[in-house]
Parts: structure tokens; sequence; C-alpha cells
């Protein structure tokens, strides 16, 4: 009895000492490890609202259209959104005057959990459920001008808008965008949530690259490839998402080989890496701006002049330069540098604090004036630009005073226009001047937290979206820029650049315009 | 006898009732925080909505009511055992904290003891040689647990011994995920792994373990420790103990009877180190991804989610409240000097 147990204890101190580096996983499988800071919020795309959640939607389900993509020659390929393709819709056709168009979907195409074939009946029922359930889908709905679906065929869906629709394919590439296995929803209902929406939280039922292989709440989300996927196998055969809350955590894990990318590093810890043995980060410029919007309706920041004083006394190279390394690109308008129709001679600022305090003298502000910024606390970068901003603004007398707050005040007082100002970042992954305006600049936009209103760049909006014709839509985007460049109710500080860093054998990265990482064109080399 | 019992029902009785009221405190101030940290509602929406999904949010959460209608909801869901649904598990939060709760008990569980282990021979013996090596190396290791956040001493042991040596795995969880969870019978995974024979899970949920449990031992037990010392130290010193040595008894005997003797605070500590550590492992889970109830309230807090925020809490108060009730219950019942009347 004594020896079994003596026997035993020696047997698990063996197993102990066996384990260190010996837990990698036994298989032949390819396997893909992402670090991930926080769980999967849900598998129902339509109410998906973080990164993690709007991630993962869009690798399981199959959206309508995506883009074509660009290898940039330096190690990674970027979404080319000039060129439309076809995902779960395989091709359409518009009518002559584009008040319709028709879906043909892709044949032979399976929901990955049931095995049945997609048809239109599930798009059908992806729309009605949109509407039904008030959620996100349904914004992209309405936006796209979307006023009815039809089914004419069992592969074809037919759309007809209530006005010419801009951005259909913008929109209807989004994660939350992609079928979902009508059956096995409606077979999920309750009587108090008639769109299966708890169910689907936790079920998915899409068809796309992946599908959820085993989900361990606070632990790990695990996928597996679809094998009869249309466009073909990815050459993962598992994607681990495996959590770990803590960045430094993330990062040595990166270094040590144990996970092949680990998302959502901190500059510091990015420029530790890079150089690391084994590892590279890849710095990829996007459309994401750093803003800071000021209320435009009361006390001296409702002075055009005021505004452009604080346009003047940003330090814009001390900035890209001391907080991002160099790597962001210098904003110069409301279009960010590499979007549609950007023209960057019409920005007027540089740092020029005489110039500022001018400006401030001509507004009757000589002696300055106090206000203050409102940022979201735990976001570094934010942090950093608003103490930089401060010590600028101290030197042409204005008294800029930093608040911090919770992320949930943050946000009720945007959309309640409660901030004096606010500094966050916006990032334009729809790119078109139009969209941007109707957002941010458009009287009453989702985005218009500054309160601004301008009758010009009303209609100037109103005409970039009923065109679908490029050169007339970059004349008016010249305008555009040049009245909000001088009407300054947003600061733009900086265009912020993606950063992923990952093991040096893993390739095939594409950055989509919504910084989401698509499993599907990886591998390991 | 009749008298001492109903004494005892009385006590009992009283300190029931301050555990409620302390209870229903802390629900009203969670209830009142969490709600004045700001409105969820436009982080839930996003950047795409229009009024009709945001009245229909509002509608949903019960926003659009007043504060202490919404309390009183609150309450009647408590006192039916409803702690609310999670926003971003979309899970009761009952349920979530159920399936939370074995992790951080275990983690816990082990910390205190490896802590007890160490701590309370420690401080006996550290009383016993004042200016031994024994004495100067429990100082140090006190100072130390006390001067050190867990979470960095916690990254620090990861460099060093899972990095550098390679002694340990990676803090990614329990136990090693090519093994994958045990069945289910506790919750434990040390336990439920030996309760069904796997030894190579067992030993993965153990070397998973180790460094988290000794992270919190070392920032935790130091209290132990030096009220342990302290204590020895005082009975040594007193009367009835130069009288025993007086007597002649055995140096052995002595010591047993001082031992015996300091018990008593050593246990009120550890009984509240306990209580402190099933709520003070946020951020030691964060560090190791153990995905226990400090894991879950971070998740919480960062997507302004306040059922779970408010359950965890309430849990957390509710161990505290329990400790202080059981710690209350044992001195009263050990403790000569302490009167249950009054």
């Amino acid at each position: 009895m004594k020896r079994s147990l003596l026997f035993n204890m020696l047997f698990v101190l063996l197993l102990l000492a066996m384990l260190p580096g010996g837990m990698a996983l036994a298989q032949e499988e390819n396997v893909l490890v992402i670090a991930i800071p926080g769980d999967i919020e849900t598998l129902d795309p339509p109410f998906s609202r973080f990164q993690r959640s709007n991630e993962t939607n869009l690798n399981i389900y199959d959206q309508f259209f995506r883009y074509g993509s660009v290898d940039t020659g330096l190690g990674y390929s970027v979404a080319d959104t000039g060129t439309i393709e076809g995902a779960a819709v395989e091709s359409w056709e518009w009518s002559e005057d584009l008040s319709s168009i028709v879906l043909k979907l892709r044949e032979g195409a399976t929901f990955n959990k049931s095995g049945r074939e997609v048809t239109a009946d599930d798009f059908i029922y992806w729309f009605e459920r949109a509407i039904g359930t008030a959620s996100g889908t349904k914004w992209n709905v309405d936006t796209a001008n979307i006023a009815s679906w039809e089914k004419t065929g069992s592969h074809e869906v037919t759309l007809q808008f209530s006005k010419l629709s801009p951005w259909l394919f913008f929109l209807f590439r989004d994660q939350s965008q992609g079928p979902m296995d009508a059956v096995e929803a409606q077979a999920n209902v309750a009587d108090d949530d008639p769109w299966a929406a708890r169910w689907l939280a936790k079920n998915d039922v899409g068809s796309g690259e992946y599908y959820v292989e085993s989900w361990e709440p606070g632990v790990a989300m695990v996928l597996r490839a679809n094998p009869n996927y249309w466009a073909g196998k990815a050459f993962f055969d598992q994607v681990v998402l495996q959590i770990v809350p803590s960045s430094a955590d993330r990062a040595l894990l990166l270094r040590e080989g144990e996970v092949d990318i680990a998302a959502s590093l901190s500059t510091d810890e990015l420029a530790a890496l890079e150089g690391a043995e084994g590892v590279k980060v890849l710095t990829v410029p996007t459309r994401n701006q750093m803003i800071m919007g000021l209320n435009v309706t009361e006390g001296p920041l409702a002075d055009k002049r005021v505004r452009q004083a604080l346009s003047y006394a940003v330090p814009y190279d001390d900035i890209i330069a001391g907080i991002f390394s160099g790597k962001a690109k210098k904003s110069a308008g409301p279009i960010p540098v590499d979007g549609k129709h950007h023209d960057g001679s019409l920005w007027p600022y540089v740092y020029d604090p005489d110039k500022a305090r001018a400006l401030l003298a001509e507004a009757g502000y000589a002696d300055g004036f106090e206000f203050t910024l409102d940022i979201a606390s735990g976001v570094t970068t934010t942090e950093q630009i608003a103490v930089v901003l401060q010590a600028a603004y101290a030197d042409v007398g204005v008294t800029m005073n930093i608040n911090l707050q919770t992320a949930a005040v943050f946000g009720e007082q945007l959309g309640t226009l409660g901030h004096e100002a606010w500094m966050r970042d916006l990032l334009w992954y729809v790119d078109d001047p139009g969209y941007t305006g109707v957002a941010t600049f458009r009287t009453g936009g989702i985005t218009n937290w500054m309160g601004y209103s301008n009758e010009t760049i009303d209609g100037l909006i109103e005409q970039m979206n009923g065109t679908l014709d490029e050169e007339l839509k970059a004349e008016l985007a010249q305008e555009y820029q040049s009245i909000i460049n001088d009407e300054a109710p947003q600061l733009f500080l900086a265009d912020m650049p993606f950063e992923l860093a990952m093991r040096e054998d893993i390739h095939g990265y594409v950055q989509l315009p919504d910084n989401l990482l698509w499993y599907w064109p990886l591998y390991r080399e | 006898m009749l008298d001492s019992m109903r004494e005892w029902g009385l006590f009992l009785l009283r300190r029931f009732a301050f555990f409620l009221i302390a209870l229903f405190g802390v629900s009203v101030i969670t209830f009142v925080v969490t709600h004045k940290i700001g409105n969820p509602v436009y982080l839930l929406v996003g950047t795409r909505y229009n009024q009709e999904m945001l009245d229909n949010i509002v509608r949903e959460i019960g926003l659009d009511r007043p504060l202490h209608e919404q309390y009183l909801r609150y309450a009647g869901n408590l006192l039916q055992g409803n702690l609310g649904t999670s926003r971003f598990s979309y899970n009761p939060v009952l349920f979530d904290i159920r399936n939370r709760l074995p992790a951080t008990l275990e983690l816990s569980t082990w910390a205190l003891a490896m802590g007890v282990v160490w701590a309370v021979p420690a401080g006996v013996l550290a009383a016993l040689r004042p200016r031994g090596m024994l004495a100067r190396f429990a100082d140090l290791m006190a100072r130390t647990g006390v001067s050190m956040p867990g979470f960095w001493l916690g990254l620090l042991l990861i460099f060093i011994f899972f990095a550098e040596l390679h002694w340990f795995p990676a803090p990614l969880g329990r136990i090693a995920r090519s093994l994958g969870p045990p069945e289910y019978v506790t919750g434990w995974y040390t336990i439920d792994t030996l309760l069904a024979g796997d030894h190579a899970s067992f030993a993965s949920s153990v070397s998973h373990l180790i460094l988290p449990a000794l992270t919190l031992a070392i920032t935790t037990s130091p209290s132990t420790l030096q009220i342990t010392r302290k204590r020895m130290q005082e009975v040594l010193q007193s009367d009835y103990i130069r009288s025993a040595r007086a007597f002649g008894l055995p140096t052995h005997k002595v010591y047993r009877y001082a031992l015996r003797n300091t018990l008593g605070p050593v246990i009120t500590m550890i009984a509240m180190t306990y209580g402190y550590l099933l709520s003070g492992t946020v951020l030691v889970e964060v560090v190791f991804t153990w995905p226990g109830l400090g894991l879950y309230a971070v998740d919480a807090m960062n997507h302004s989610d306040y059922e779970p925020i408010m359950g965890v809490v309430l849990l957390s108060s509710g161990f505290y409240l329990l400790v202080y009730l059981a710690s209350d219950i044992i001195n009263a019942l050990f403790d000569p000097r302490v009167r249950i009347e009054g």
C-alpha cells in the first residue's frame, strides 16, 4: 500500500518535472494561437459591439461581399476598397436606374454546423431579423437605403433602394453582414426571445471560413477551419483564441513562441518586441484618426477663431515623434491622409504659437481662457497626447484641464453633447468622405459630438452622397475639406497606424479597413 | 444551561441580523455607485444606432425608471436568488459566478494553505529565537511580501520560472489546453483530476497552480507571520509561562501551552486572510489568466456591465461578513474573555 502511494507520488513528480516546455500541442495539424486580451462577447453578429467579437464573427460568418487586396511588398497586403468581390453573394446586377440590385447567391455553399445549403430564404431571414432586432444590422440596412428585399429565386434576392445607395458594398462586407442558418435560429426562439438572440450569442450558425469548435469562457475559444469553404480550406486547421488579459504576458508569450500572434499590445511593448528573435511587428497605415472634438455650441469654443488658435497651438511633430515614435502620419483634415479624395494642400495648420496667440487676442481672449478636455481612462495614447497638448496650450495662455472619465460616462457624454472637449480615435472603415461627413459633420450626425451645424456642409454631404460620379465627388470633397479645416470643429492630431506583433513565420496578413484580423489568408512558412 | 443557551441564541440572532443589515447596505451602495459611474447604453449601441435602438436598450435595462424603483426591482430579484443577467456574457450572473467561483476558491485555498504552512511555524520559531537566522529570514520575507504588489511579483515569478528557467508552464489558465478541463465534480481541478485518476492532468493542474498560489501566499502571509510571532512572544513572557518554567515543566510542554494560547488571534487572522483572498485575487488572476471571479469582474468593469459587478461585490462582501461572523463565534466559543451578552 505504502509502496503504491510512493509510486504514485514519484509518477506525479516525474510528470511535473516533464511539464515545462513540454505541453506543446502534440498534433500535426496547423494551429494558429492568438493571444487576445479578453473574452469574446457574442457570436450573434448584429449584437457584436466590441473588436474581439467583431473579429470572431468576421471569420465565422461569410459576409455578402469582401474587398480585394493588394500586396504592398512590405510583408503584408491591404484591402483594396476600390475592388469589391463576391463572398456569400457570388455576383450581382444593378438595374439601369440603380434603384434595385439582384444578388445572385453562391450555390453549393453550406452552413458549417448543420451542413444545410445556404439559400435565399436564409438571406430573407437575415433581413427580417435585422429589422426585428433593431440592432446594428438594421442601421446598416437603413444606411444603405434598402427599402425592401424579395426572394426572386432559390439563390437570388432582389433589393430595392429608397434612393441611391453609394455604400451598399462597403456596409455589407461588415462582420455583421453574413447569412445565418435560418432553420437553426428559428428552432431556438423563445417566447421572450423571438429572434433567438440568447441562443445565437453562444452558438454559431454561419457559413464562413471557420466555425466554433469549443469555447471555455474566460479561457479560450477554439475555431476549426471549414473544410468546404467555397474559396478553399484555410491553411490553419485550428485557430485558438487564447485569452491573456495581461499585455505584458501576451508580449512574453509571443517572445517565447507560446503564441503566434499577440493582439492589443502597448506602443512600448511593441517597441520592445521589435528586433526580438523570431518576432516581427507589422506597422500598417490606417484611416484611424486621433481627434479632439470641440463643443461648438457655447463658450469660447463656439468662436471659430479660438478653435483655429487651438489648431495652430498643436505641436504636431512632437506628437508624431514623441508618442508614435514617428510611425503615425500627420493628419491633414477631415479625410484621413490615406482616404479617398483627401487633399493635404487644403490643410492650413502648422505649429505656430504666435499665430495662435494673435487669433486668441482677436477673439477677445488675449489673457487666455480655461476649458476641460474629457478622455476615457485607461487609453494610454490619449492620456499622453492630452499631456502634450496641456503644456502647449499653457504656452499660449490657455488652461486645459484634463478630466479622466470611465468609458461609460465618456460614452454617455458624447451621445448627449455633455463634453466641452473630448479626445478619442475614429476609424473610418468606409472609405468615402460622404459617409464620414454624414456621420460626423452633418447636423445631428451620429458621431457629430461637437454640436456642429453648417448648412453649406449639410448640402455638400447630401450632394456627395447623391452621386456615383467620382470626379464630381472629388470636387465637392475639396470644398467640404476647406470649410471643415477653416471652421475647425475638430482638431486632427494624427493618423494612427495599426500595429500587430506576430511570429516571424506567420505570413499572408491582409490589413482590413476595420483593423480586424482575417484568419483565412494566414499561413506559416 | 438554559440561560446560557438563550444568551447564545440571542448572540447568534444579533450577529446574523448585523450580517443581513450589512449585506443590505452593501447592496444599496454598490447599486448606487455602479449606476453613477455612467450610463452604459451608449457603449452598448456603439456608433451604429438611432434613437429607436437607444430607447429600446434603455427600456430593456430599465434605466427609464427612477433609481429607487430600479433598486427595488433589483432587490426583489436578489431575494429570489436572481442576480440579473450579464450583458457581456449573456448568462445569468449566478450561472457565471457558479462557473467561476471554484477557480477562485481553489486558488485562494491553496494560497492560504501555502501561506499558513510557512508563516505560522516561521512566526513561532522567530519568536523563540528572535535574533536567529530564521527570524531574520522571516523578517525579510514579511517585508518583501508586504511591499511587493501581487501583480508585479506574479510577473516576476513568470519571468524567472517560465521564461528563463522553464520550470513551469506558460501562465495560461488552470490546465494545459491539450488536456482540457476534467469532468466536473467539485470544480477544483486538483481534486477532480485525482478523482478521475488522471495523473497527467493532475500534474498539469498543480503546475499551473503553483506560481499564482505562491504569489498570493507571499503577499498575504506576512500578517499571519507577524501576528504569530508577536503573540507568541507575548505569551512566552506571560506570568503563567514563567510559572510553568519555574515549576520545571519540560521545554517542549511549555512551548505547547504557549502555542495553544497563541492560536486564537492567529486563527482569526487566517480567517480574515481567506476572506481577503476570496475577493482580492483580481490582479493575480489577470496576470496568470486564471479564469476566476476576479477576471470576471475585470471583464464586467471594462464593459460597464452592472449586474456582474454588483454580483461579485455582493458575493465578496458576503464572504467577508461570513468570515467576521465565524471569527466572532469562534472567539466567543474559545476565548473566555469575550462576553456574548451585552
